[in-house]
């Protein structure tokens, strides 16, 4: 990694946004909440940077605590679905037989459905909100960590150190636990790093339609679509959508790094 | 419905496909496909093209009460008596040509036009009005309300029609202006599944039929109707009034104002009606656009619920009158946009019986808060449900509701924000279920007699958890509200009115906001284009020069 620029720019970012989530009270030159009602829809200006919504909100100060929302909400839904993923998909090729069929023709079926319209029809059911959009999520995203883990078990559970550790009387769940897993996470969290670019921009989406949070909380995909009525204000849907390019992109970029480091086929070349 | 007719995305495609293979529809599925310059060429000065959200189960008359129905119906059917332009005020004669009541205020009778006939031929008749009205009554559909006091229709020769009441109700004559009760060629739909008996409502078949074709006197006739996507108008050339200016009307279903404002920008509409006070204020420095507004007789008004199990603390006469004084007025009138008024009770500004709004609450925190404090009902926590993504009458309904939740945070209430679907959250509306809701009450005839929904007892008192026996003073309101209802006089009638819009503004369960104002914009060659709120745009007043 070290040697790619471009991955050492892209962790650059993803470590700003970090800091941005973390600090946004203190870097924030307005409450998110706050409406100015007399400067609804200014344009950027010295008092803000990015322009106002049309409450009077201060855009800039709305996407720095947009980024306290997406980046947990991102990460824990890829790891809610990492860890249901990996229990069945773990289960299933562990065990084998009737539990490993059954399980993968869930799977199956589950990935029969385009994620989105999934995620979509599940917090349309349940409701809308930031829990049931990160259920969704998970909902819709733990088959592809259920195949991987499945696929990765079958081929480490014939390798010697497993049988080595059988030959030497360890129970089913030790050897699951501490000797198989462990060998099929790093594949596991290259999947996640991925991911979580990718969970952001879903739960953007989901938002953007209406099934994400309160309309009144900061959060980067509805406040693309508060700006769709104002064409002329242009600054109200850019700055969000350029906070969700810029995120997504980089955690593509790190992940896809991570791949090139962790994978030792690849480090060789 | 008519199956044929249910829209859909896949269908869409076909049609557009079928339209560029030179099939019916070739005109406006090209329009879709080409770019700016290329649909106005494409537009000859016999066509005219309409942006607007069609919102509507039906066209069927006798079925239908949504205002984007009533602004075609309008154009395809006449009725009794009408308004002209903007003016809500004075009734005139339409197919009919003069009424006079009884002195008891129970019979009216109607002279009708002669010469008159439907775009089939047809001779319009006495018969023909009687037949229309009782196919409404009988339908027992959402436009009963309308028909409710006629006790029976007569028609006792060719132009002359009787309408006898059960009581007095002077407000009958701005009623017969709507289009629901309109007069339809009773032979032509009788011919085609029309049931105007008694047992109308499990027997009349005519819904499919009236979806697709038009059996009335108006200026145009319905050329083709494609739910959620197109409506096209035919010129009737032997309308009574004299031809129209258009061979053809299209009517494009487009429910995001931000394309209406840019396709009327391009050129690629005449008229526009779906757009918000926002986009109107860009427009307003377009070239070759000229935007107005209207002011529109609906209500808007913050609904809190009197009944304790639902409307929690909200059910608190003295947490009422504290949302009241908590609400940031002008705020919201900025969101509400240019044009629009204050309203100080529920009967809107431009009918008789509505109070100055100059006389409306004014902000003031320190008493909200002192209000809260002497209701001693602790912690306010509140739900206000609205329907998420709407724009009613050009307001956004999402900007609204949290202009209102910081305003009532600011005084130390908590208020949650529960957007569902429309047609979810206008359920529990109406079933009584909102804690808080954020509504208005739209007139279906101009006249103040439509706003005493609001009474305890009534249509919105009863969604307001107010019923009639809600106690001494509800008791009193109601039967106030039904002594206007009754009185012919009309000072005395006006003054009545003004009692209730009185009493509803200090004891009702509500926050009366404001009197919309609709922006509509259109090409500047447009004219005659008028706009009011029962149906919309006159499409038979517009013409078009150059």
């Amino acid at each position: 990694m070290a040697r790619s620029p471009l991955a050492l720019v892209a962790l650059g970012l993803v470590a700003a946004w970090g800091v941005a989530a973390f600090s946004a009270p203190v870097l924030a030159p307005h409450l998110p909440l706050a409406q100015d009602i007399v400067h609804r829809l200014s344009p950027p200006s010295r008092d803000h940077w990015l322009g106002t919504d049309p409450l009077g909100r201060d855009v800039l100060s709305r996407i720095l605590y947009g980024a306290r929302l997406s980046i947990p909400v991102g990460a824990a839904a890829v790891v809610l679905a990492g860890g249901l993923g990996i229990a069945l998909g773990g289960a299933a090729g562990f065990l084998g037989g009737i539990v490993d069929e059954t399980i993968m023709r869930i799977t199956d079926l589950m990935l029969a459905f385009p994620t989105v319209i999934l995620a979509m029809v599940i917090t349309a059911a349940l409701g809308a909100g930031i829990h049931n959009a990160v259920l969704a999520i998970m909902v819709a995203w733990w088959p592809s960590y259920a195949r991987l883990e499945r696929g990765l078990v079958l081929a480490v559970r014939q390798r010697e150190f497993v049988e080595a550790a059988r030959v030497l009387g360890a129970s089913r769940l030790r050897i699951a636990l501490r000797h198989v897993l462990p060998a099929t996470i790093s594949p596991i969290v290259i999947l996640g790093t991925l991911d979580v670019g990718h969970a952001i921009l879903t739960f953007a989406s989901l938002s953007f339609l209406g099934l994400g949070p309160p309309p009144q909380v900061p959060e980067w995909g509805s406040m693309i679509a508060a700006g769709r009525n104002y064409l002329n204000q242009w600054w109200i849907a850019t700055f969000p959508g350029l906070a969700i390019l810029s995120l997504v992109l980089a955690f593509n970029v790190v992940g896809d790094s991570l791949r090139d480091l962790l994978d030792p086929r690849l480090r060789r070349v | 419905m008519n199956g044929d007719q249910g829209g859909g995305v896949p269908r869409f495609n076909r049609r557009s496909l079928i339209g560029l293979l030179g099939g019916g529809l070739g005109y406006p599925a090209v329009t879709h496909l080409l770019g700016p310059e290329t649909a106005r060429a494409a537009a000859p000065s016999g066509t005219l093209l309409v942006g607007m959200e069609l919102l509507m189960k039906s066209i069927d008359p006798g079925r239908t009460i949504e205002a984007s129905a009533y602004m075609i119906n309008h154009a395809i059917y006449d009725s009794l008596v009408t308004f002209d332009g903007e003016d809500l005020k004075t009734p005139k004669p339409q197919l009919a040509t003069g009424w006079k009541a009884s002195p008891d205020g129970k019979t009216y009778t109607f002279t009708l036009r002669p010469n008159v006939r439907f775009s089939s031929g047809n001779p319009m008749t006495s018969a023909d009005v009687k037949w229309s009205l009782h196919r409404v009554i009988n339908l027992k559909a959402n436009t009963k309300f309308l028909i409710e006091g006629i006790e029976e229709v007569l028609a006792p020769d060719p132009l002359t029609v009787v309408v006898r009441l059960s009581e007095s109700k002077p407000s009958i004559i701005p009623i017969l202006s709507s289009p629901s009760l309109c007069v339809v060629d009773s032979k032509v739909v009788m011919e085609n599944g029309g049931e105007a008996g008694p047992d109308a409502k499990d027997k009349d078949r005519a819904e499919p039929y009236l979806s697709a074709h038009s059996a009335g006197t108006g200026a145009y006739t319905l050329g083709s109707y494609i739910p959620n996507q197109e409506l096209t108008l035919v010129k009737n050339p032997a309308h009574w009034r004299g031809a129209p200016k258009f061979d053809r009307i299209v009517i494009r279903h487009i429910p995001e104002p931000a394309t209406q404002q840019l396709q009327i920008a391009r050129g690629d509409l005449d008229v526009a009606t779906g757009i918000g006070p926002d986009q109107a204020q860009v427009l307003r420095t377009a070239p070759g656009v000229t935007v107005k507004t209207s002011l529109i007789a609906n209500t808007f008004y913050v609904l809190m619920n009197n009944n304790p199990q639902i409307g929690g603390p909200f059910a608190n006469p003295r947490v009422q009158q504290a949302v009241r004084y908590a609400l940031d007025y002008a705020g919201i009138m900025a969101i509400a946009g240019a044009g629009a008024q204050r309203l100080a009770s529920i009967i809107p500004n431009s009918f008789p019986g509505s109070l100055d709004p100059r006389t409306a609450v004014t902000t003031d925190r320190e008493k909200a808060r002192a209000l809260l404090r002497e209701a001693g009902v602790g912690v306010v926590r509140g739900r206000i449900t609205y329907p998420a993504g709407a724009t009613s009458w050009g307001v956004q309904v999402d900007l609204l509701v949290q202009k209102i939740q910081t305003d009532l945070n600011a005084v130390g209430m908590t208020i949650d924000l529960n957007g569902l679907a429309s047609l979810t959250a206008l359920q529990e509306y109406r079933d009584g279920k909102n804690q808080i809701g954020v509504w208005g009450w739209t007139a279906d005839w101009p006249d103040p007699s439509n706003f005493l929904v609001y009474l305890p007892g009534r249509t919105v008192g009863k969604r307001a958890g107010w019923p009639a026996d809600a106690g001494p003073e509800a008791a009193a309101l109601a039967k106030l509200g039904d002594q206007a209802e009754r009185e012919v006089d009309t000072p005395k009638r006006v003054a009545l009115y003004e009692r209730v819009a009185r009493r509803i503004a200090e004891i009702g369960p509500y926050a009366p906001l404001f009197q919309p104002a609709v922006p509509y914009a259109m090409r500047s060659n447009v004219r005659g284009a008028t706009y009011n709120s029962v149906w919309e745009v006159d499409l038979y007043a517009l013409g078009k020069s150059g």
